[in-house]
């Protein structure tokens, strides 16, 4: 005789979500989600934080941003990328870890690898919403410039609030963007 | 931004020890540390914390836009999240506290309040909590409200009439015990003991054995407790170390007036003219160490000169009338009196002042009579 608990446990093939394998319960489907989320933002970040990371994708990102940066800001006034610095009208910044768009984009990517859709979808996900991201923080980057140029009294506040819940509200709105599209996909 | 500054008093209150901030007090946004340091008059250091409501509308802001579910499902899911984004504004409140009152510490007293140790840790604290609080909790959140709707929707029948339930009671008891929290927090925490200060200012010293600036800080936080011995010693020895600090002379003046060894109190008030030639104190108490050795005339200079640069200080204007009162100037010392009363109204409640003023106002008026005994200068 099969209990009611194992009758309903199967609530993916007859929703929306075919072929997904969630707990039957919703507080189950939350408690894995954000147990998986947050495992996954944990080994992200001890990653970020070893010699390593730096050394091979800080750096060499903030420079990249710093000249990409700089080849944008030179239609606006005379900018300039040495390594991470980066020269604006007689405004300068160095571009830090915090700021070079990893941290989003590695939220971004655990969001996606904790949502339970396949692999193929998760790694597409991946591939648009990574450079997507960036692309933003580069934006992020150069806007900040021209605020710290023309209005340095506004630069901090534009800098770490602003900016920072625009990058991350951009992460997520990509986020939802395929996940919609990955549920979608998989009902039909 | 009252709660979260007396929640920040509290927990400061049990994390500092030795305490440096000993009461935080807030106005609007204005959240201002108060310390031993700089006596009990004066606030150490002040924080904006306008940008504080970001952690939590920020969050707040994304779980409202999540693209499923109802408004009122969403707006519940985001009042669940308020108590503990309530505790995240509320530590990020005692870490700012802490780095500025660092900071200013460092910059204008000269001194170091935490060890280099816990300064790094207080920077990589900074760092990380603009980080988790900007970008990662509000994902988080978002996405555990975006989960939740969402599979809520997927889930069977039965599931979801068992769900309620079960969240109900786990969100009540954990709501329970943030409110709980809170009250405990917003209790007012005991003023720090004069042990507690004590214990803090031997750290500075601890912290910064050849600064001049923290033995004079020892030295006034003992003369504040009215050990005369031993604020004259931590003067001395900071200005053994640096003979310019004019506020250890000043101190050090202070206190052997206290102590009525007005000669030695006046050398040091010298010390601090010759370096500080407009500092206003220095010279009033020069004027009372000249007034009480009874050398009225040059006393009397003082205070005129005190009164040239500033003619709205009341206490020169007060001791210039007891001086003349002194002399035997009666009806010139009256509207000075008359003038520090109505300038500070502390002279209001001066018994020697109520109980004389009436009898010069009705002798000048009446043409030079016998002049009152004058109290001796404040």
């Amino acid at each position: 005789m099969r209990s009611p608990d194992r009758t309903d446990r199967k609530p993916e093939s007859r929703g929306g979500a075919a072929g997904l394998r969630l707990p039957a319960s919703p507080s189950g489907s939350v408690t894995r989600f954000c147990v998986l989320f947050l495992c996954i933002i944990g080994l992200f970040v001890v990653f970020d934080l070893s010699v390593v990371t730096g050394r091979f994708l800080h750096q060499p990102l903030a420079k990249f941003t710093a000249s990409l940066a700089a080849t944008a800001l030179a239609a606006f006034g005379r900018a300039q990328a040495l390594g991470t610095q980066l020269h604006f009208n007689g405004f300068a910044v160095v571009i830090v870890d915090a700021c070079d768009g990893v941290l989003p984009t590695l939220i971004y990517i655990a969001a996606i690898l904790a949502f339970p859709s396949r692999w193929t979808h998760k790694a597409w996900g991946i591939l648009i919403g990574l450079p997507a991201v960036l692309l933003v923080n580069l934006v992020r980057v150069i806007t900040l410039m021209l605020v710290g140029a023309h209005w340095p009294t506004v630069f901090e506040q534009v800098h770490l609030y602003v900016w920072q819940a625009c990058v991350i509200a951009f992460a997520l709105a990509a986020w939802v963007f395929w996940a919609e599209l990955s549920l979608r996909q998989r009902a039909s | 931004m009252r709660l979260l500054a007396a929640g920040a008093d509290t927990v400061l209150g049990m994390v500092e020890r030795p305490p440096i901030i000993t009461a935080l007090t807030s106005q609007g946004n204005i959240v201002t540390a108060h310390s031993y340091l700089r006596g009990s008059d004066l606030s150490l250091a002040s924080w904006n914390g306008s940008a504080v409501h970001l952690f939590a509308m920020v969050p707040l802001a994304l779980m409202l836009a999540v693209p499923r579910g109802t408004l009122a499902e969403r707006a519940r899911r985001a009042a669940l999240a308020i108590p503990p984004l309530s505790f995240v504004m509320l530590i990020i409140v005692v870490v700012q506290m802490k780095t500025v009152a660092d900071d200013y510490a460092r910059r204008n007293l000269g001194i170091e309040v935490y060890s280099p140790g816990e300064r790094a840790f207080l920077g990589g604290a900074n760092r990380v909590l603009i980080l988790v609080g900007m970008l990662l909790l509000p994902a988080f959140f978002f996405l555990m409200a975006y989960v939740s709707v969402w599979s809520m929707r997927v889930a069977d029948a039965a599931a979801r009439r068992r769900a309620p339930h079960a969240q109900r009671t786990a969100m009540l008891v954990a709501l329970g015990a943030c409110f709980g929290a809170w009250l405990w927090l917003l209790q007012p925490r005991d003023s720090a003991g004069s042990g507690e200060a004590a214990e803090g200012v031997r750290r500075i010293l601890e912290l910064n054995p050849s600064s001049a600036k923290a033995q004079f800080i020892a030295g006034f936080h003992a003369e504040g407790l009215g050990h005369s011995e031993e604020a004259l010693q931590a003067y001395n020895a900071a200005l053994a170390l640096d003979a310019d600090l004019v506020e250890a002379h000043f101190g050090r003046g202070n206190v052997l007036l206290k102590r009525e060894d007005f000669e030695e109190a006046a050398r040091s008030y010298e010390e601090v003219l010759r370096r500080d030639p407009r500092h206003a104190p220095a010279r009033i108490n020069l004027g009372k160490t000249l007034a009480q050795r009874k050398l009225y005339e040059p006393a009397m200079q003082d205070f005129n000169q005190v009164l040239e640069a500033d003619p709205g200080n009341a206490l020169a204007r007060y001791n210039l009338g007891l001086v003349l009162l002194r002399m035997k100037r009666p009806c010139e010392a009256l509207p000075h009196l008359e003038r520090a009363i109505r300038m500070d109204r502390r002279y209001y409640g001066d018994p020697t002042l109520n109980e004389i003023l009436p009898r010069l106002r009705s002798d000048c008026a009446a043409g030079a009579g016998p002049v009152p005994a004058a109290p001796v200068p404040h």
